[in-house]
C-alpha cells in the first residue's frame, strides 16, 4: 500500500522530472490536473528568477533568460522554505552558459547581491562623534553585515546604471585594469560601487578581523611610499565612513 | 494552553507592494490587512519597517504559504522559528496557512500541492498542526486550497476532512470562497454542500478572489481577476451560514488601483449586511 510519504515523493518526482509513477495514485481523470502542477512549478520559479534578476533579464531578453532559467531549474532543486532564496547560484549557472560573456554572470551577481542586501541584517549607524578617540592603528573594523564584494572584469556597473535610468545600455567591454564591485545596504537603500582591487583586498582583510593598522601594512607594498599608502588608506576609510560601509570601530 | 483565535469581524485587503504607500499612511478604509508572512520573515531592511508602520495603523492577519502542514516528513523548525519571531513582532489577529504540502525530503516545490483525503493524511496533518500550535503558542487557522485533481485513495470529502481536522486539533478555518468554487468545478462536487458541512463555530476568516478558465477546461486559481458573480453568490450563502466573519479580497496579480479593490470590498460589506438584516 502506498504511504503518504511514497505519494509525496512520487508527486515530487513527477513535478521535477515528469516521472509518471504518481499516475497510479491519482484519480483516472487527473491528467489535466497533474499538468497544471507540472507547469506551475516551472512558471513560478521562472517568475521568481525574472523578478530577482531584473537587469540580467533585460540584458539577455526573454528567450535567452528563460532558457537559462530552465537550465537552472533542471539542475537546482529548491530546498529553502523561502522562494526568495532560489536565486542563489543563478549567476554561476549563467557563467557556465555564457563563458565568453563575463558581463552576464557579473550582472547577475550584482542583481542578486542587491536583492540580498535589501532585506539582509540591520546594522546600527556609525556615530561620527565616537571616531575622534579611536586608536586607528589598533582599531578593529566592523563592516555592514550586508556587504558583498567580488572582482569584476567588465563595465557591468555602467550597464546596470544605464538600464536603471532607462537609457540604452552600453556595449559590454573589458576593464583594464580589472576592478571590484561592492554591494551593501545603507539605512534602507541597497548600494553598489566600483572599487579598486586594493580596496577589495582591504575589505577582505577587515572582514577577517585585521585592524586598520594591519590592513595598511598589508596593502603598503602596492604603493610607492608610506605617504602614498597613508593617503590611499585615509581616503578609503573616509569613503567607508561616509558611505555606511563601516558600521562600528573598536 | 493555546491562545484561541479572536472573533474579529472586519473587512480587509491583502497588502500588496503597489499599494504599500497608502497603507503606510494609514488612509485606506479597511478594518484589517492581511500580509503574506514569508515576505516579512526576513533579517532586516525595508520589509520590517513596512510591517511595523502598517501595524501601527491596522490589525494584521499573517497568511503563510510555506508551512507545508501536510508534509509527510513533518514541519521545518527553521521555518517555524522565523514565523514565531514575526508573530511576536506583529502580534497578528491570527496566523493562517493552507491545507496542502509544498515538498518532501528537502525538495520544496513552492506550490500548494493537494493532499489525499485519507486517514493517514488526516493523522499526519493533525500531528503537524499540533506541533505548529504548540511551538507558536497560538491556535492557527487553516485555509481550504484550490485543487486540480483528486486521489484514488480518498476516503473523506474535503469538507469532512476539514471538519474532523478542526475537531481533533482545535484549529480554526479560513474559508476561501473562490477556492471552494474552483475546486468544486474542477473536482465535480457541489460547492453549497461544502459550505453547509463546515462547522460554523470554527470559521474565522473568508477570502474572496477571482480565477481564470484554463485551456483544458479546468479553473485556475490565479487571483488576477475581479471576484466573479458565481463567487459572490457563494459568498452570500456563506454569510447566511457563518454570519459575520472577517472577509478580505485577495488579489495577487494583474493588480488594479486600490479603489477598485475597495469597491469590491464594499460589495462584500453590502452582502454581509444584507444577510444580517435578513437574519
Amino acid at each position: 500500500m502506498m504511504t503518504l510519504a511514497d505519494l509525496q515523493r512520487d508527486f515530487s518526482a513527477f513535478i521535477r522530472s515528469g516521472d509518471r509513477a504518481v499516475s497510479d495514485a491519482v484519480s483516472k481523470d487527473a491528467q489535466r490536473g497533474l499538468a497544471v502542477y507540472h507547469h506551475a512549478f516551472r512558471a513560478n520559479l521562472t517568475d521568481c528568477l525574472r523578478s530577482a534578476f531584473e537587469k540580467t533579464h533585460a540584458w539577455l531578453g526573454d528567450a535567452a533568460f528563460d532558457a537559462a532559467a530552465a537550465a537552472h531549474i533542471a539542475s537546482h532543486a529548491p530546498q529553502s522554505w523561502t522562494l526568495a532564496a532560489y536565486g542563489e547560484g543563478f549567476d554561476r549557472t549563467l557563467g557556465g552558459l555564457y563563458p565568453a560573456d563575463p558581463e552576464v554572470t557579473e550582472l547577475a551577481w550584482l542583481d542578486w547581491s542587491l536583492r540580498r542586501a535589501f532585506d539582509g541584517p540591520d546594522a546600527p549607524a556609525l556615530v561620527p562623534a565616537t571616531l575622534a578617540e579611536v586608536d586607528w592603528d589598533n582599531a578593529a573594523l566592523t563592516l555592514a553585515p550586508t556587504l558583498a564584494a567580488r572582482p569584476i572584469s567588465t563595465n557591468v556597473a555602467e550597464i546596470w546604471n544605464a538600464m536603471a535610468s532607462g537609457a540604452a545600455p552600453p556595449a559590454a567591454r573589458r576593464l583594464d585594469p580589472s576592478a571590484a564591485l561592492i554591494v551593501w545596504r545603507r539605512a534602507l537603500s541597497p548600494q553598489f560601487k566600483t572599487v579598486s582591487m586594493t580596496e577589495l583586498a582591504a575589505l577582505t582583510l577587515a572582514r577577517v578581523g585585521k585592524s586598520f593598522g594591519e590592513i595598511c601594512g598589508d596593502i603598503a607594498p602596492g604603493f610607492a611610499d608610506e605617504e602614498a599608502t597613508a593617503a590611499f588608506a585615509g581616503a578609503m576609510l573616509g569613503s567607508w565612513i561616509g558611505d555606511g560601509v563601516l558600521v562600528a570601530v573598536g | 494552553m493555546l491562545s484561541p483565535v479572536s472573533r474579529f469581524t472586519g473587512f480587509g485587503l491583502g497588502m500588496r507592494p503597489p499599494h504599500y504607500p497608502r497603507f503606510l499612511e494609514g488612509d485606506v478604509p479597511v478594518d484589517f490587512v492581511e500580509v503574506i508572512s514569508e515576505n516579512f520573515m526576513v533579517d532586516g531592511g525595508r520589509p520590517l519597517t513596512v510591517i511595523d508602520r502598517v501595524r501601527r495603523h491596522y490589525p494584521v492577519a499573517m497568511h503563510g504559504v510555506s508551512m507545508s502542514i501536510g508534509a509527510a516528513d513533518g514541519l521545518r523548525r527553521d521555518y517555524l522559528a522565523k514565523l514565531k519571531a514575526l508573530a511576536e513582532r506583529v502580534e497578528p489577529l491570527w496566523i493562517s496557512d493552507h491545507l496542502c504540502w509544498t515538498g518532501i525530503a528537502g525538495f520544496n516545490t513552492h506550490d500548494l500541492l493537494p493532499l489525499p483525503y485519507t486517514d493517514e493524511a488526516l493523522t499526519r496533518v493533525c500531528a503537524n498542526i499540533d506541533e505548529a500550535q504548540t511551538y507558536l503558542g497560538h491556535a492557527i487557522v487553516i485555509e481550504n486550497p484550490s485543487s486540480y485533481l483528486t486521489f484514488a485513495a480518498d476516503s473523506y470529502t474535503e469538507w469532512d476532512f476539514l471538519a474532523e481536522m478542526t475537531r481533533r486539533t482545535g484549529c480554526y478555518l479560513l474559508l476561501d470562497v473562490n477556492n471552494i468554487y474552483v475546486s468544486s468545478r474542477n473536482n465535480g462536487y457541489d460547492a453549497r454542500t461544502f459550505i453547509e458541512s463546515i462547522p460554523v463555530d470554527r470559521v474565522r476568516q473568508m477570502h474572496l478572489a477571482g480565477h481564470t478558465a484554463g485551456r483544458d477546461g479546468l479553473l485556475i486559481d490565479t487571483h488576477d481577476q475581479p471576484v466573479p458573480d458565481a463567487v459572490w453568490a457563494l459568498y452570500r450563502d456563506a454569510c447566511q451560514r457563518f454570519g459575520h466573519v472577517a472577509t478580505m479580497i485577495e488579489r495577487d496579480d494583474n493588480i488594479p488601483p486600490l479603489d477598485d479593490l475597495l469597491a469590491e470590498l464594499d460589495m462584500a460589506r453590502g452582502i454581509a449586511a444584507a444577510d444580517r438584516v435578513a437574519a
